[in-house]
């Protein structure tokens, strides 16, 4: 069984929220704050201007993405994201 | 923190290990088009339960079932479903087993019916690139010889190799220390030691090698929806040669 290294947050990071109101939700990583949080946005209900604080242990790495630091392409990429994981 | 086993303890860890390469050998011949993941699942533990030993993976760090079936994009720790296997999919199975307090892991993937050439290249790239990783092993060898040997085995191929999920230590736990890679520089890393015991498993796409995970936190598919294979066995390092426990 593989053994999933430990991957630390970065920019661009697709990451989804474990704990919360927002559970289950999708977000794009933006900026890192310190070893403990991140800001986040998902260009819909948090955009960048006004992003949100998470505590990096409530989110869990999805993936790298090429997002650019905007919200019509964090949007494009979360929307997509949803999308296929509700094909699954 | 690497733990060195001795001769006592490789000797249990030789009892898994052929358990695991038992339940590999026998699931081939069930792989056919219409069979459900669930049901290999099934074989599987049944087997690993009629040899005394217990799946390694089932409830390990909450994973639901005793193996990881990952078919086509997915790269691994696919969870046994409903899901039927089609003709020209490829299905990785990994499978781990737990007798007298030691486990044995190890993982291959399949061909359901008649597959592309491109996807049968692919299995035989990854199954290969694990003996050229294994060729590196002796004593005194650097861990960045293995990774760096599966790399550039596999990258002359064209094909990519999963960073975020790499080998592993292997003992009285499933998952130990040192992290074993399938990618690196050669020279550097843990110097290799009589005692170690290591899972030993490249994963390689056919495209490009970002992953992705579903939300269900287990399931790892290519970002790009390209097959991905799987080859894993757990070797051993005596004071003589390396010895590979699952075949």
């Amino acid at each position: 069984m593989g053994k999933l290294c430990n991957v630390t947050l970065t920019k661009g990071d697709m990451a989804i929220s474990l704990m919360g109101h927002d559970k289950n939700r999708y977000y794009i990583v933006i900026a890192e704050l310190s070893d403990d949080f991140v800001l986040v946005a998902d260009g819909i209900r948090r955009s960048v201007d006004d992003p949100k604080l998470k505590r990096r242990k409530h989110l869990k790495f999805v993936c790298k993405t090429d997002a650019t630091c905007d919200d019509i392409s964090i949007k494009k990429i979360i929307l997509l994201e949803e999308q296929n994981a509700k094909r699954r | 923190m690497i733990t060195i086993k001795n001769d006592e303890e490789f000797e249990l860890m030789r009892i898994s290990g052929a358990i695991v390469g038992k339940a590999l050998k026998e699931i081939e011949s069930y792989i056919k088009p219409g069979i459900s993941t669930l049901e290999l699942n099934s074989i599987v533990e049944d087997i690993i339960l009629s040899e005394g030993a217990t799946p390694s993976f089932k409830n390990y760090n909450g994973f639901p079932a005793a193996t990881c079936i990952s078919i086509d994009d997915v790269v691994v720790h696919g969870i046994p479903s409903l899901t039927v296997l089609k003709e020209g999919e490829i299905v990785s199975i990994d499978v781990g087993a737990c007798k007298n307090g030691f486990h044995g892991d190890a993982a291959r993937t399949f061909a359901v019916g008649e597959i592309s050439a491109a996807k049968r290249k692919l299995i035989e790239v990854t199954q290969q690139s694990f003996f050229e990783g294994v060729k590196q092993i002796k004593i005194g060898a650097k861990l960045g010889d293995v990774s760096h040997a599966i790399q550039a085995y596999v990258e002359k191929f064209g094909y990519g190799v999963v960073r975020e999920m790499v080998g592993h230590g292997i003992g009285r736990r499933l998952h130990e220390d040192p992290n074993v890679p399938n990618y690196g520089t050669a020279g550097i890393g843990f110097t290799l030691k009589k005692g170690f015991a290591l899972a030993i498993e490249p994963m390689i796409t056919l495209g490009d090698h970002h992953v992705k995970f579903d939300k269900d936190g287990w399931t790892c598919r290519t970002r790009d929806g390209s097959p991905a294979a799987h080859y894993e066995n757990t070797v051993i390092i005596t004071d003589k040669d390396v010895e590979i426990l699952t075949l």
